[in-house]
């Protein structure tokens, strides 16, 4: 097939960057050792604010907070979008996309990266004192999740990196635009513990698609108040509208470069 | 006075417990007289960085001392003595002018009012960069930073300017100029000036002594012309012949023809002290005779000479 | 050190100044993210919840902290946050050669934009905070957000020091450091109890949110000198800290102290 090599690089690409994340384990594991503390805090204080309402049980909201800190701790790192438009120079000399290449490394970058705390989450959630049956199928749940979410992630990372290249100021944006993730993806606590009409609103966004939904799913099996294709058919118009603003955004920050340089 | 005195530096670095420490610097000892320009040479791995972090304070040997001025290296009297340019890390704040650089760097080294604004002035003269002032140091060609490095090295006045490869990535005619300034400063200023460099014009330009350094240890520690040792008497002589057909000089045996390929060109290697000029220049003149279009005498070059010593002691 | 330090302030200010289009989107953009961050906090745990209005001051309280703390350390001496990054890329070694602590050269060497944003967030919560509680709590929280700065230092130069000793150790103290602004703002001595509340003093944030908000909340002089001397006392070990990788860094040479 004629893209057939082209698919071979670019699979080779995402497989050197999830590697990235394994090859210094030890510094991994140092970098999220306040994960545990973060999902023990943050559980404590659903607890304390939003456990009366008896949605969830304490050790469900765990494991809860601790999907939805992987997923966020993982989303728009500043950094990878930075590195990502440093590239773009030299790669209008070479003979490979620059987009795809960046997508597949981004992507790979962010499946090593939740692959790592994936593993960790299962001995956290033991220590927790979940039981093992449950803490498996949170964690299996959640591995079968991150494939389809990392292609999200690696889209809105690489609108950011395509912006950069022609607008500097971009890289304040990718906090605040985080932070839109982490409040309306009710990445805290569930957004079905949010009052009306927060929730209702809240629950039609791309953020609850990628965070809540997803952690719902993982810790009670189904999502919450959608089904499995009316999910999916929302995640395909998002990313329709994802793939449209990355070749906007790169053409426009292409052409914006040949013209007038870096 | 004595401006750098190195006695009996060691630098060990730790390694896995099975394994001797590696040293990258062995017993070296050198001294520096005060207003000296001096070479510091040595192969890619040979101490050279290693030698001048120790000498500036930021590495602290494994044992023996260095001094800057009469002051021990590293304490705060050496510093205030000592400019540093290093090629390849730049000191300047890339997000501040030129001006804003120096006014920060002149504070870092306790140089304030009037003295300062005097010695900016100076400077930026000196080193032709007054017409950079007010531009930030990101919008600089390599060459006009490089030039602010150096004013910014100097802003205090040091007695001792240690320059780490400031030449490093600077096209001829930057070089070129960069020589010339520092010449123009070292003359006014009679400061001594430790160099590394791998570019050997520089190191020709403004140097009379060098120290060569290998594995950590001095291999050599004298003039250019003492560098070239044995090497210092060799002389190519390159001749043009009008006579295609013309033979090369084989009998004269301390006159050794080299192959070129071009029929016309013709090259032979021999040696003063075996040799005289006079002699050899006769014999090539009565062998060509009229069909000897042009002549002309090569030295060795300096490149050659430290090609022929590093291999010598990689050999060792 | 002083001049020094009003010179560093001066010029870093004057480039960002250079680009007003830059330094209008990196406070605009940062306040912005402040209020989404405070917004979807409240969200969680205030509206519609009547029951949990009592920790409202608290949490208050706690952004003040938070806010002001970060926002004053990283816009007078905005280098330390990226102390990590600094060390990593080997731009420490020339501050070595000076005759100036390499840890204020380090400091000084830049100053944020964005904190300018978090700053005036924090003040003006502050002032939100005179009107809603009163004086004397708002007056405490005054004096305990100049606290929280210092304590902000000692944890930003520890967390910066770890990059003589690790790999990647520049983005495993960015991460404590980020961390620790994250658990302040988190109202979370009100929400531990028991043998659990011993976190609380495990963690930075014990400097930043835990003892601060005891001595807030208390009003007694106990509080006050453990607060204070917990504070110091860790300053000076930071430093220590650093002062002993950098001391480690000059006899083993860079790469091979990792």
């Amino acid at each position: 097939m004629i893209f057939s090599p082209s698919l071979r690089f670019h699979f080779k690409n995402a497989t050197f960057s999830f590697k990235e994340s394994w090859t210094n384990l030890a510094n991994s594991i140092v970098s999220f050792m306040l994960f545990p503390v973060f999902m023990f805090v943050l559980s404590k204080m659903w607890e304390k604010f939003n456990g009366q309402m008896g949605n969830y049980t304490y050790k469900e909201i765990l494991a809860y907070i601790g999907v939805t800190e992987i997923l966020y701790m993982t989303f728009l790192r500043t950094g990878n979008v930075m590195a990502a438009s440093g590239d773009f120079s030299i790669s209008l000399a070479r003979p490979r996309s620059w987009l795809a290449t960046q997508y597949s490394s981004l992507y790979g970058k962010t499946l090593g990266a939740r692959l790592v705390l994936t593993v960790l989450l299962f001995p956290i959630l033991i220590a927790f004192g979940l039981e093992f049956h449950f803490s498996l199928t949170i964690v299996v749940r959640l591995m079968l999740f991150l494939i389809p979410l990392g292609i999200f992630q690696a889209l809105y990372s690489l609108i950011f990196s395509s912006a950069h290249v022609r607008y500097e100021v971009t890289n304040y944006l990718t906090l605040p635009f985080g932070k839109l993730f982490l409040i309306f993806g009710g990445v805290f606590a569930p957004i079905s513990d949010f009052a009306e009409p927060a929730k209702k609103i809240l629950l039609k966004l791309p953020p609850s698609d990628l965070f809540f939904q997803p952690a719902y799913f993982v810790i009670k099996g189904s999502f919450y108040q959608l089904s499995i294709l009316e999910w999916s058919e929302r995640m395909i118009v998002q990313l329709a509208a994802l793939l449209i603003l990355n070749i906007l955004f790169f053409k426009s920050s292409r052409k914006h470069h040949q013209s007038f340089g870096g | 006075m004595k401006s750098i005195i190195a006695k009996n530096l060691f630098k060990a670095y730790p390694k896995p417990k099975s394994q001797e420490p590696f040293y990258a610097v062995k017993d070296l000892n050198f001294d520096i007289n005060e207003g000296d320009i001096v070479a510091f040479l040595g192969p890619n791995g040979a101490g050279k960085s290693t030698t001048i972090k120790m000498l500036c304070g930021i590495l602290t040997p494994t044992s023996g001392s260095s001094e800057i001025v009469g002051k021990h290296s590293g304490s705060k009297e050496a510093n205030l003595k000592l400019g540093l340019v290093f090629g390849t890390r730049s000191q300047l704040y890339m997000h501040m002018t030129i001006y804003e650089n120096l006014d920060l760097i002149s504070e870092i080294y306790y140089v304030t009012g009037e003295e300062k604004k005097k010695r900016i002035q100076y400077l930026s003269e000196l080193f032709q960069i007054e017409h950079h002032l007010k531009s930030r140091a990101r919008t600089l060609s390599l060459g006009e930073r490089m030039r602010c490095e150096i004013v910014a090295a100097l802003i205090h006045k040091p007695r001792v300017l240690l320059a780490d490869e400031p030449t490093i990535g600077l096209d001829v005619v930057a070089k070129n100029k960069l020589r010339e300034v520092i010449k123009s400063w070292q003359k006014e200023e009679k400061a001594t000036l430790l160099l590394t460099s791998h570019d050997l014009s520089d190191v020709e330009a403004l140097c009379h002594r060098c120290i060569l350094i290998d594995h950590g240890q001095k291999q050599y520690d004298g003039t250019l012309t003492g560098l070239k040792g044995d090497l210092a008497g060799l002389r190519r002589i390159q001749i043009i012949t009008a006579d295609k057909n013309k033979i090369l000089m084989n009998h004269v045996p301390l006159v050794k023809p080299i192959q070129t390929g071009d029929e016309y060109v013709h090259k032979y290697e021999m040696n003063t002290q075996q040799i005289p000029m006079a002699e050899t220049i006769s014999k090539l003149s009565s062998h060509y005779g009229d069909s000897l279009q042009d002549l002309q005498i090569f030295e060795v070059s300096l490149e050659e000479v430290l090609g022929a010593r590093f291999t010598k002691m990689a050999v060792q | 050190m002083i001049s020094l330090f009003f010179k560093a302030m001066k010029h870093n200010w004057s480039a960002q100044a250079s680009n007003p289009v830059n330094l209008w989107a990196g406070l605009t953009t940062m306040i912005v993210n402040n209020i989404l961050f405070l917004y979807g906090m409240w969200l969680m745990m205030f509206a519609g919840k009547p029951q949990n209005q009592v920790i409202f001051p608290y949490y208050l309280t706690l952004t003040v902290l938070a806010y002001i703390g970060w926002g004053t350390l990283n816009f007078f001496l905005g280098g330390l946050k990226e102390l990590g990054e600094i060390i990593d890329d080997g731009k420490l070694e020339p501050m070595l050669g000076t005759p100036r602590h390499p840890l204020f050269l380090a400091a000084i060497s830049r100053s944020s934009v964005t904190a300018l944003g978090d700053l005036l967030q924090g003040l003006f919560t502050l002032g939100f905070l005179f009107w809603y509680t009163g004086f004397e709590w708002a007056l405490r929280a005054a004096f305990a957000s100049v606290i929280v700065t210092i304590a902000f230092t000692a944890i930003f130069i520890a967390a910066g020091t770890l990059a003589f000793f690790m790999t990647r150790g520049a983005s495993v103290g960015i991460f404590i450091v980020e961390s620790t602004l994250s658990f302040t703002m988190y109202p979370v001595t009100k929400i531990l109890e028991g043998n659990s509340r011993l976190i609380l003093y495990l963690i930075p944030a014990a400097l930043t949110a835990t003892l601060p908000m005891e001595w807030i909340e208390n009003a007694n002089w106990a509080d006050f000198f453990i607060m204070i001397s917990i504070t110091a006392i860790c300053c000076v070990l930071s430093v220590c800290f650093f002062n002993f990788g950098v001391k480690n860094y000059r006899a083993s040479n860079y790469i091979s102290a990792k």
